[in-house]
């Protein structure tokens, strides 16, 4: 049960098959809002918090386990063992797409599909590959996280504040979302962003269908191609939505997408 | 510039303050986008800090697009996610890429428009130019961690301190167990030596000639320097190895009970010792005895041939509390070139024509150390030698 504290698991729906989604760097299981609700009638849909985000245990953080994707995805095989439910569908967004490559070229045999909104396996530039980033871009991405954690931004910690557009959505998630633990968030921006894990795509047989957005300055469309290209028994579909998070601007495109792929393979 | 001419109150001598001005020329930037981020308004701050035209700014341009690579990352990861949940962010530190390649850091708050279905309609944001609060930002976080480094190496430091500390008492500690324990083996093969030594010459006496009696003399001159060696490293061992035992001690009885001691060598040499007032003081009774017994035999044996010992022991009360005293002599006297060189052990500045191991005035420096004072000599050769010693106040009753 304590892995279960220590990801923050929520097991949401009525399915029998079971859905497994993780967020990427910078947020908790809260971004999920707006797509879980369609799934959790087909679908058992399993929420979870990576450690030292959302409501995770920050306590049982440790720079040896973490100092590299690895830790994280050991985490999420420990977390698909104790939910139950495998072979299960691992929605992956951004680094937690990462994330799951690794946990399937490890135990291929958990996953039933992947599905990575904007993976991406190198941020840097290196030769003729294009990741987006340079390493002083990463240098200074890091600069701007620590202004931002030095403690009065609302970036870590969010005001709590009604809303009154949207009452059922209000305190709690205000309250929680984007809870990082500063320094374990400098450390995860480090791991996500200076990790290299092109090598390992080949590794991967799991069939999986890679989001790729429009205009998404994180995972640009040439690294969505690359993924595409290295990654066996993949299906790369182009979104209309725009930016990093396709899941939150553009709930009803997303979920469409990621159903009829799922209608499709069933 | 005037925009807005039809709402200005003429003549009323009020300044322009309509809504549209006051959107306008605000003391901050303002900008609303949609929901994706494409720029639909800016006000003329905004321009002006941006330094891009307005029309390429609401020509299609995204607000990430103005922000710096880094700024980009942190809009995507969190600002962008955070606004959608939250309806709301204040204070959030970001840079601009302004049209002229420059960076102007900003703090940005938004707030996001909802349709009564709570989907998002437009984000508004204020921008406020932060330059000088984010230098004293980076001057605090540089602070901080110079702070933190100067910590964690203080605490390396202390700890390597104190594990040399502790190393070197132990090392201390052992090296006077060994003087102890090497001075104190020694004297019983010596005894055994001497012993055989004396047999030798009172039962052979009649047997050996001239030249082996002269021999066996040495052999026993040997035996009594080596002993006299011997019990004075026993002697500067215990002076550096047990702990103090201090209480108010009468500093002329101290010296009494030294004199009684050398009572022999004094009648010897007619030497005559004074001493003015002396204090009361917290010290070790039996190491002072010992300290000046050392300072006048060494008065004493360190004497004129021409002329009678005297010794004179003053004590003066300094301008900080602590006492010192000296013991003054009329001997031989030394070069003051070899005044600090003397306090060491086995430093003799004589031959053997006078008897002597060397070690008696570190033992007097041991003594005084341990109570916390300094001990030097002043001297002129021929005239004759100061000794000083200082016993701290707080030993003092």
């Amino acid at each position: 049960m304590s892995i279960y504290h220590r990801n923050n698991i929520h097991v949401e729906g009525i399915g029998t098959r079971t859905m497994v989604v993780a967020h990427g760097f910078g947020c908790d299981q809260n971004m999920w809002r707006f797509i879980v609700p369609a799934f959790v009638n087909e679908y058992r849909v399993v929420l979870f918090d990576h450690v030292g985000a959302g409501k995770s245990d920050a306590t049982k953080y440790s720079r040896e386990k973490y100092d590299s994707l690895a830790g994280y995805s050991d985490d999420v095989l420990e977390i698909i063992d104790a939910v139950g439910g495998a072979p299960v569908i691992f929605v992956g967004h951004s680094v937690s797409a990462t994330i799951g490559l690794l946990a399937a070229a490890t135990r291929p045999e958990v996953f039933e599909r992947l599905i990575l909104i904007g993976p991406s396996p190198c941020y840097i530039n290196d030769l003729d590959y294009i990741g987006g980033f340079s390493k002083a871009d990463i240098q200074a991405m890091l600069a701007t996280l620590e202004s931002n954690y030095l403690g009065w931004s609302s970036a870590t910690a969010p005001v709590i504040m009604g809303n009154p557009d949207k009452p059922e959505l209000a305190d709690e998630l205000s309250e929680s979302f984007c809870r990082t633990d500063p320094d374990i968030a400098k450390d995860f921006a480090r791991v996500t962003f200076l990790s290299d894990n092109r090598r390992d795509l080949a590794r991967v047989h799991v069939p999986s269908l890679i989001m790729q957005c429009s205009e998404d300055i994180i995972a640009p469309d040439c690294v969505g191609e690359f993924v595409h290209d290295h990654l066996p028994d993949s299906k790369l579909v182009h979104l209309r939505a725009t930016g990093h998070c396709p899941h939150m601007s553009a709930p009803q495109e997303t979920i469409t997408v990621i159903q009829q792929y799922l209608a499709a393979a069933s | 510039m005037s925009r807005d001419g039809q709402d200005k109150p003429h003549g009323s001598g009020v300044p322009d303050e309509s809504v549209e001005e006051l959107y306008e020329n605000a003391p901050c930037g303002y900008l609303s986008t949609l929901p994706d981020g494409r720029i639909i308004r800016v006000n003329q701050t905004f321009v002006d800090l941006v330094g891009i035209e307005r029309e390429q700014l609401v020509g299609g341009k995204r607000f990430a697009q103005l922000l710096t690579i880094g700024g980009r990352i942190f809009y995507e990861t969190h600002f962008a996610l955070m606004l959608r949940m939250h309806g709301h962010l204040s204070e959030i530190a970001l840079d601009f890429q302004r049209g002229d390649g420059t960076v102007i850091p900003a703090l940005i708050t938004a707030v996001q428009k909802r349709d009564s279905g709570g989907n998002p309609l437009v984000n508004r944001m204020t921008i406020f130019n932060a330059t000088e609060r984010r230098r004293y930002e980076q001057e605090l976080l540089i602070a901080r961690k110079r702070a933190e480094e100067a910590a964690s190496e203080l605490t390396r430091v202390n700890r390597a301190l104190s594990s040399s500390n502790t190393a070197l008492l132990r090392a201390n500690e052992d090296l006077g167990q060994f003087a102890y324990a090497a001075s104190h083996d020694l004297q019983e093969p010596l005894r055994t030596m001497t012993g055989y030594a004396q047999l030798l010459a009172r039962r052979y006496h009649d047997v050996l000639d001239e030249r082996a009696q002269g021999f066996i003399e040495h052999i026993l001159e040997g035996s009594r320097r080596m002993q006299m060696l011997i019990s004075d490293l026993l002697a500067f061992s215990h002076a550096q190895g047990a702990q103090l035992v201090r209480r108010s001690t009468d500093m002329a009885q101290v010296l009494a009970a030294a004199l009684a001691n050398l009572e022999s060598s004094i009648e010897e040499t007619r030497a005559t010792v004074t001493h003015e007032a002396l204090p009361t003081l917290s010290v070790d009774a039996a190491r002072m005895a010992q300290l000046f017994q050392n300072l006048v035999s060494n008065a004493i044996k360190y004497r004129k041939l021409d002329a009678a010992p005297r010794v004179h022991v003053s004590a003066n009360e300094d301008r900080d509390g602590s006492w010192v005293i000296s013991v003054q002599d009329n001997g031989l006297g030394f070069d003051d070139a070899y005044a600090d060189q003397i306090f060491s052990m086995f430093k003799r500045l004589h031959g053997r024509e006078i008897a002597g191991t060397g070690i008696g005035l570190a033992i007097c420096r041991k003594v005084v150390e341990s109570h916390g004072g300094k001990i030097w000599a002043t001297s002129t050769p021929g005239v004759g030698s100061t000794f000083f010693f200082t016993i701290p106040d707080r030993a003092e009753i």
